[in-house]
């Protein structure tokens, strides 16, 4: 760009010091290549840009910094890579893998941002992934102006100022006809000097009408030239606990005694304490083969009594039950079992109880 | 040369079209705080007692109130979830988490309102399993109510649970 020719033409332009249109243009054409370099190592390579956010993954990716990834197929991806990935919601998270389970050519991750405490509560199931190649520290924070709309409108303006210069540079080479057909009323304000001629309009035209087509082009590129934001997402814990809930046991009912009374007919009478409980518990008892027996309530204790007549000869066993009031009275205690025996219907004994 | 910025604008669309992405505008970077915090208690293990209950039997139910605030300086979306010691007992209590507040006192504690959306409705679920949204500063109170369903098995009787929520905000 040093060679270029000093420009005859564009006022505006040639107001401007040769060095600083030198530097512009360098600049311009170092960034024009870096961003076809980028276009075509996008395409070639899978390699995609992206803004990093926020800062869970600082110190390795800095909040700002524009993360270059490539995109890795799942069965590449190891435990400690750093890789972004989409979330359920669509947006994208860049964190460190902890945990890769691969079925097939899905893999689920679990990933863990380096400053977190704590896993990411959700699984990633990814075929692929875009896997960490470069950071740039605070390239993000020029990415993300140059993809704001005052960002692409100065882009616009300044690759505007580009073609102009360029174009008055090429205009005042060769020769060209002149044209004088056009009015004169439509030249810059800022342009001092008288037109000299045809020519000077022509490319007064020609500037404001590339710079405004590329300041449009600008505009309408906004949409689309956006890198992706990534979030290192922070996560945060926070427990509360821990709270004890128990259910309640319904008490087995306490033994008291087993008395045998009666001189024709012997009758055997069992007795039990009732047990403390906040509820207000009954109890059920019953014979194997006779039944349910009636529980007397006696205030504290509580007893039943069976005869021979009622069971015959035999060795029997009682069973006492607390349950709880209706409608919980499937919640029933142990049994307290008692054993009796009648040998005859003049002699009756009390066995082992539990 | 210099056109190449052109270009480079021109190809830098690519990328979007390539990474089969909608248009992000208003992008922001954020150096930032994110903190959750339960109860107005610094401290990321907090005591919670509320919901202690001895005794129980079926129809019972306990109720208590947690706030979640966010006291960061960005907002985040929040989960809920429990770890319990006895996921038989736990799965047999019903859970309902609304933004009410407690009504009666335990053993019949209640919690007012209707359950939230992607809240858990037993202790072994997830307690909030789609994201709550809070902005920076904002804060919220869930009513958490642990009951014990007539006809719960007498299986139960003399089984107990410790539980602990642990919440997880996410940027």
């Amino acid at each position: 760009m040093s060679r270029t020719p000093r420009s005859r033409m564009g006022s505006v332009v040639r107001a401007i010091p040769r060095r600083l249109k030198e530097v512009a243009l360098t600049v311009g054409a170092i960034g024009g290549l870096a961003c076809i370099a980028l276009a075509i190592s996008a395409l070639t390579f899978g390699l995609s840009p992206l803004v990093v956010q926020s800062g869970s993954m600082e110190p390795t990716v800095a909040t700002g910094s524009l993360l270059i990834t490539q995109k890795t197929p799942a069965s590449e991806l190891k435990r400690g890579d750093v890789v972004t990935v989409r979330r359920l919601d669509r947006t994208l998270v860049t964190h460190r893998i902890v945990q890769i389970t691969l079925r097939g050519d899905t893999a689920t991750l679990r990933l863990k941002g380096d400053a977190n405490d704590v896993v990411d509560p959700e699984a990633y199931m990814v075929k692929q992934a875009g896997k960490k190649v470069l950071v740039v520290p605070y390239a993000g924070y020029v990415a993300a102006w140059a993809s704001s709309r005052l960002g692409l409108f100065v882009l616009g303006l300044y690759v505007a100022f580009l073609a102009v210069t360029v174009a008055a540079d090429w205009r005042s080479r060769p020769k060209r006809p002149k044209r004088d057909d056009e009015p004169d009323d439509e030249g810059p304000a800022q342009s001092g000097k008288p037109a000299k001629g045809g020519k000077r309009k022509a490319s007064r035209r020609a500037m404001s009408a590339a710079g405004a087509s590329l300041i449009m082009l600008g505009a309408l590129a906004t949409p689309v030239v956006a890198p992706q934001p990534t979030l290192a997402a922070w996560t945060d814990d926070a427990t509360a606990g821990s709270s004890t809930l128990a259910a309640y046991t319904v008490p087995k009912p306490v033994w008291v005694s087993c008395t045998v009374t009666g001189v024709l007919g012997k009758t055997v009478t069992v007795v039990w304490n009732e047990v403390s409980s906040p509820y207000a518990l009954d109890y059920v008892a019953s014979v194997d083969g006779g039944g349910s027996l009636t529980v007397t309530d006696n205030g504290a204790t509580r007893q039943v009594a069976v005869t021979s007549g009622l069971l015959g000869i035999g060795t029997f066993t009682i069973r006492v039950t607390a349950r709880l009031p209706a409608p919980n009275g499937s919640w029933v205690s142990t049994d307290l079992t008692q054993e009796i025996t009648f040998v005859t219907a003049l002699i009756a004994s009390c066995g082992s109880h539990n | 040369m210099s056109l190449g910025l052109a270009l480079g604008i021109g190809s830098a669309g690519t990328f979007a079209y390539w990474t089969d992405e909608a248009t992000v505008t208003g992008l922001t970077i954020t150096a930032g705080v994110l903190d959750l915090e339960l109860q107005d208690d610094p401290d990321d293990s907090i005591s919670f007692t509320t919901l202690n209950i001895s005794n129980m039997i079926p129809g019972q139910s306990v109720a208590g109130v947690l706030k979640v605030e966010n006291v960061g300086n960005v907002g985040f979306t929040y989960t809920a979830s429990t770890s319990v010691s006895n996921s038989t007992l736990a799965s047999a209590l019903a859970v309902k988490v609304t933004n009410g507040s407690v009504s009666g006192s335990s053993p019949s504690a209640t919690c007012s309102g209707s359950q939230l959306s992607g809240t858990g409705t037993d202790l072994d679920d997830a307690l909030v399993s789609t994201g709550r949204s809070l902005a920076a500063s904002a804060s919220e109170n869930l009513c958490i109510e642990v009951s014990m369903p007539s006809g719960a098995s007498s299986s139960l009787q003399g089984t107990s649970t410790n539980v602990t929520y642990t919440f997880t905000a996410t940027q």
